[in-house]
């Protein structure tokens, strides 16, 4: 027997309520691990799929949505434009390094992207078995993308037209897989890889069906030799061409200050649920002060100092803020795993790594404080107990 | 060694006349019972023994030691390892089992919890197979068995019993007595009886007739 055995034992008298307290905490704590999970998670891919590209030159339009169909592999492109322009680009003595894209299909969600290998550099993904594409309708698979597909080297698979992969099937244009990359943590791992030309030759009739007679990328992305050609080509683009450039930190800035209401939403929703929960654990206990006010007195009866029952319910609060902690971290786990790996196959906004974060020792931080709070005023009128009055009723 | 002493003690209410409670010196084995009706200050008496209310005129000792009732532990823990007490009801603590409810007496002494020596004293009061039942499971016979092996478990020098026969019949308070005053004279501890039933003067001689004087 000891103060922690006590209050456990103080514990006994109203379980269910102390349970559902601790379970609305765990809600609130939960919804805050989750946030924790997420915002870190986007923020790990943001920092990961945008290292080392500076720019993006694509066409006109939303430059945000440019950045999250190119970089991020998360919208529809805002639309191509011809090679020739690239090309210029490409040879552009302020660009250090440059890659185009070509998108347009996908095989079961797995985006199929054109480009050449300079496009493996900007994310320093290697091959872990087989070649690289040499020869149209050659296909490198990124590492998640070849086991979620099940794809191995000297496989062979069609795409379907749009970059949900939900349009028709090419079926009379094969890839063929000749390489498999080794997993980077970044969004090549969830891409198919081919070259521009596999893209065009899987698209001929579209272009023959539309008329035309040049071919078009997506987009091209760039890393600048210097700082300032990083402020001065966008400049020189937007200005003199028709198409636009976008700089993926500034835009993925944009998106966090967009997401940010949200954020902030779902954080003042959680706010209330521990602020709810912290005043129940407080009707809860307090409650519970009147109702063992015999037991109280019974124990400084048998010798119990008033500090110690003040120590004995302060533990108890602290008890259940544990056990709300405990349910929060796991709720906010669970959550993130489900999102993890029961969202869409290709769905990469939700394609996150959801490792246990540094931050989260906000969460028995934060759980610890409810607890205490909550039992401050419980924990007083256990150490005032009047053994004389709380035993009225055994004497006279 | 003299138990118990109490010595020109009064007691005032607020609002109500004062009691003036009989000098008396207990010894170790001593069994008194302090008879008289309610509202006469039987229990006030036990109370300011226990150090539970303040001394406002007179003097307490238990054991040797001055009753203090300041503010403070030295006052608990004077308390809980000199005196046992059983009360007329809500005797044990209701969440805990039989066992813990010996146990916790022993930790709130001071003492280390001691589950073997809180086994004997249910084992001598024939309860030792109901240790890890709750108090809601236990007949009012065996909450009050209970009751007085907690009371005794810390080998206290002093035991304060507050009205142990009230709502038993006479079958029931006869063995409540009995095993009250054979547990005390068995551990050689004082024992001093607040009640208004009269039944007890059958098995208690020396009796303190409240309000009439010192009988005995």
């Amino acid at each position: 027997m000891n103060l922690l055995s006590l209050s456990l034992i103080g514990l006994r008298g109203s379980r269910l309520t102390h349970a559902l307290n601790s379970l609305l905490l765990g809600l609130g704590l939960g919804t805050v691990t989750l946030l924790l999970l997420v915002s870190g998670a986007i923020s790990d891919r943001v920092v990961r799929d945008a290292s080392g590209i500076d720019l993006v030159v694509g066409a006109k339009g939303s430059p945000l949505q440019l950045v999250l169909s190119t970089v991020f592999q998360a919208d529809i492109p805002t639309g191509n434009i011809p090679l020739a322009e690239a090309d210029t680009l490409l040879r552009n003595p302020m660009i250090d390094r440059a890659a185009p894209l070509a998108l347009g299909d996908a095989v079961k969600g797995y985006r199929i992207v054109g480009t050449t290998p300079d496009y493996l550099d900007f994310y320093g993904a290697k091959l872990a078995e087989g070649a690289i594409w040499r020869q149209p309708m050659d296909a490198v698979l990124g590492a998640t993308a070849a086991r979620r597909l099940n794809l191995n080297i000297g496989d062979s698979f069609v795409g379907a037209h749009g970059v949900a992969g939900n349009g028709e099937m090419h079926a009379a244009t094969p890839y063929h897989v000749t390489g498999i990359l080794g997993p980077t943590g970044s969004v090549i791992d969830r891409l198919v890889l081919t070259s521009v030309e596999s893209v065009w030759q899987v698209h001929e009739h579209h272009h023959h069906a539309e008329g035309a007679d040049t071919h078009e990328v997506t987009a091209v992305l760039l890393h600048a030799k210097t700082p300032l050609a990083i402020v001065t080509l966008p400049f020189q683009i937007n200005s003199q061409t028709n198409y636009q450039a976008a700089a993926p930190s500034m835009e993925a800035a944009r998106l966090f200050s967009t997401l940010g209401f949200g954020l902030n939403t779902v954080r003042a929703f959680a706010g209330i649920l521990i602020v709810s929960s912290g005043l129940g654990m407080l009707i809860a206990l307090t409650t519970r002060m009147r109702e063992r006010r015999r037991e109280l007195a019974m124990l400084r009866l048998l010798g119990a100092r008033p500090g110690q029952l003040f120590t004995m319910v302060v533990i108890e609060a602290l008890l259940l803020a544990a056990l709300g902690a405990i349910l929060g971290l796991s709720f906010g786990h669970a959550a993130a795993f489900a999102i993890e790996n029961w969202s869409p196959a290709g769905n990469t906004m939700t394609a996150m790594e959801m490792r246990v974060r540094a931050s989260e020792w906000l969460i028995p931080a934060l759980a610890l404080g409810v607890g205490l709070v909550a039992a401050i005023v419980p924990a007083l009128t256990a150490y005032r107990t009047d053994v004389a009055a709380g035993l009225a009723g055994s004497h006279d | 060694m003299t138990v118990l002493t109490v010595s020109n003690l009064r007691h005032t209410y607020p609002g109500r006349m004062p009691i003036a409670f009989p000098d008396c010196a207990l010894e170790p084995g001593d069994v008194v019972a302090v008879i008289g009706p309610s509202g006469s200050g039987k229990s006030t008496l036990l109370m300011l023994i226990a150090g539970l209310l303040g001394i406002q005129t007179g003097w307490v000792e238990v054991a040797g030691q001055i009753v203090d009732t300041a503010p403070g532990a030295a006052g608990d823990r004077q308390r809980s390892r000199t005196i046992g007490m059983v009360l007329q009801s809500f005797q044990l603590l209701p969440h805990m089992t039989i066992l813990e409810n010996l146990t916790v007496a022993q930790f709130l002494a001071g003492h280390r919890p001691d589950r073997p020596a809180a086994l004997s004293a249910l084992d001598a009061l024939g309860i030792a197979d109901l240790a890890l039942e709750l108090p809601g499971r236990l007949s009012r016979g065996q909450v009050q068995r209970a009751a007085i092996a907690r009371a005794v478990v810390n080998r206290p020098a002093l035991i304060l019993a507050d009205e142990p026969t009230s709502s038993l019949d006479d079958e029931a308070a006869d063995i409540a007595l009995d095993l009250l005053i054979g547990e005390s004279r068995r551990r050689g501890a004082a024992l001093l009886i607040a009640t208004h039933d009269s039944r007890v003067k059958r098995h208690v001689p020396n009796v303190i007739a409240l309000g009439a004087g010192v009988a005995a």
